[in-house]
């Protein structure tokens, strides 16, 4: 299994994914049909957490995301939290936009995982 | 003033036969145009796309150039596009003072009456006399536009205050050179753009777009809007904007009753403390339980619509379609104000408008 690296796009993030169990999200996500954004991320993580399955952290660093990335992102956790062997997500927010801090905050609310929270 | 939804279905009427129309009333700079140039990139051919784009720019730069900051108060610069067959109108006012207008008046007065040949030889002549205005023009900007535009520039002035004029300008395009001869002698008259400024002013407008929705014509509009939010005492304000508009939009496309082309309007007007943001568009199906949807959000309380939003989304990632089925849910809890729906049957089928107005914090 190798690492995998999803460039950004003027609609989408970018997404790093580490055989190591790091995954990083970042930018902005806007596009109407997230779901055909993320499949990559989403298959890729399914092979992880059948071949590998070590400890995952997910670090997002998102400027903004549109309610159907929301969608996938809460997918991407979802898979996380049922499937591996523990993890968690680092949520970056701009200093200026509280929306985002709540955004993740609410996110946490749906899910086991731990979450930790910076300000940029 | 036309308030609300009613707005939708009066540009429904202004904009019937435009394929294609934006207009943008504020106060620019620089960055916009890269950003508007992208909007012209529907499907025209290659060699009209290169001239559109050229004119956008140049047309846009001449109110930047010509522009007087002095006399510019508030929203009084415009931009528009109107693609109406066979032309892609580009119109543009802003501000000028006498001397300005002078300068201007000259300029075109003789550029109007000149062929393309003579045109090519004018811009040389200037060029080489040099005589650079004070701002940094010598015409040459109007030259080259008169050069690919085919068709003499129009031009209004209108007076609003003693040293104080409008400057409204239109450069008419010719996108389907086949079109019958009648057809591309007759350009919309400027003075139908003149009462769309009106109209956008009268109603406090200052945004509107009708064309297809798809990801990429929308694009260059969210840029602009998310370009407008870099201020930062303006972005939580410009944030809010951006994020309603990104949802309203992604509605459009999402539901539209026509796969391919996927038409509507959008158009953000000035409220009292904010602003208000409506879409309208034919929809597949007829909207059946939309309205008692939008009825029982809007009855919500913050904490209640928190808790549908959460549950909605949980559950959505278990289907396999794209739809989070979240989105009218969050720009209501967002903002808290009542979303305004109305469905309209006619002829073509169901005509769907939305609108919500965002408070300003």
């Amino acid at each position: 299994m190798d690492n995998k690296i999803i460039k950004a796009t003027e609609l989408g993030p970018e997404i790093i994914l580490e055989t190591t169990g790091n995954i990083k999200i970042s930018g902005k996500s806007r596009m109407e049909d997230a779901s055909l954004y993320y499949k990559e991320m989403h298959d890729w993580l399914g092979n992880y957490l059948q071949d590998v399955n070590t400890s995952i952290t997910v670090v997002m660093e998102l400027s903004y995301f549109n309610s159907s990335s929301a969608k996938q992102l809460l997918k991407l956790l979802m898979s996380i939290d049922e499937g591996s062997s523990g993890g968690k997500v680092i949520w970056i927010y701009p200093a200026d936009n509280d929306t985002l801090l709540e955004r993740g905050q609410e996110l946490k609310i749906m899910l086991d995982l731990p979450f930790e929270y910076q300000s940029k | 003033m036309v308030k609300g939804l009613n707005l939708i279905g009066l540009l429904r009427k202004c904009f019937f036969e435009d394929k294609i129309c934006m207009f943008y009333r504020g106060n620019f700079d620089d960055t916009f145009t890269d950003k508007l140039i992208s909007l012209a990139d529907y499907d025209v051919e290659k060699k009209a796309k290169k001239r559109i784009s050229f004119l956008m720019s140049e047309s846009f730069q001449n109110i930047i150039r010509h522009g007087n900051d002095e006399l510019s108060t508030q929203n009084n610069n415009l931009f528009g596009i109107r693609a109406v067959a066979p032309f892609l109108d580009i119109f543009s006012s802003n501000l000028v003072n006498n001397k300005d207008k002078a300068f201007l008046e000259e300029k075109l007065d003789v550029i109007n009456k000149l062929d393309k040949d003579q045109l090519k030889a004018y811009y040389n002549k200037v060029l080489e006399e040099g005589s650079l205005s004070k701002k940094g023009g010598a015409g040459l900007g109007l030259i080259e536009m008169a050069k690919k535009s085919q068709k003499p520039i129009q031009v209004e002035f209108r007076k609003l205050e003693n040293d104080v004029f409008a400057f409204n300008m239109q450069i008419d395009l010719i996108v389907d050179e086949h079109a019958s001869a009648e057809l591309l002698s007759n350009p919309m008259s400027i003075e139908e753009n003149t009462s769309m400024y009106d109209l956008m002013v009268d109603n406090n407008m200052i945004f509107l777009y009708k064309g297809d929705f798809t990801d990429e014509t929308i694009s260059p509009m969210l840029n602009i809007l998310e370009g407008n939010t870099g201020d930062k005492s303006k972005s939580k304000n410009g944030y809010k904007i951006y994020h309603a508009a990104v949802e309203l939009m992604q509605n459009v496309i999402r539901h539209s009753s026509n796969a391919e082309t996927k038409e509507g309007i959008f158009a953000i007007n000035e409220a009292k403390n904010g602003c208000y943001l409506c879409t309208g568009n034919y929809i597949a199906g007829q909207g059946k339980g939309l309205e008692e949807h939008v009825k029982k959000i809007n009855s919500m309380n913050k904490e209640e619509l928190d808790a549908l939003y959460r549950q909605q989304l949980k559950a959505s990632v278990k289907l396999p379609n794209n739809n989070a089925g979240v989105g009218l849910i969050d720009l209501r809890r967002s903002f808290m104000t009542p979303l305004e729906v109305k469905l309209v049957e006619d002829k073509i089928g169901t005509y769907l408008t939305i609108g919500i107005e965002i408070p300003f914090s």
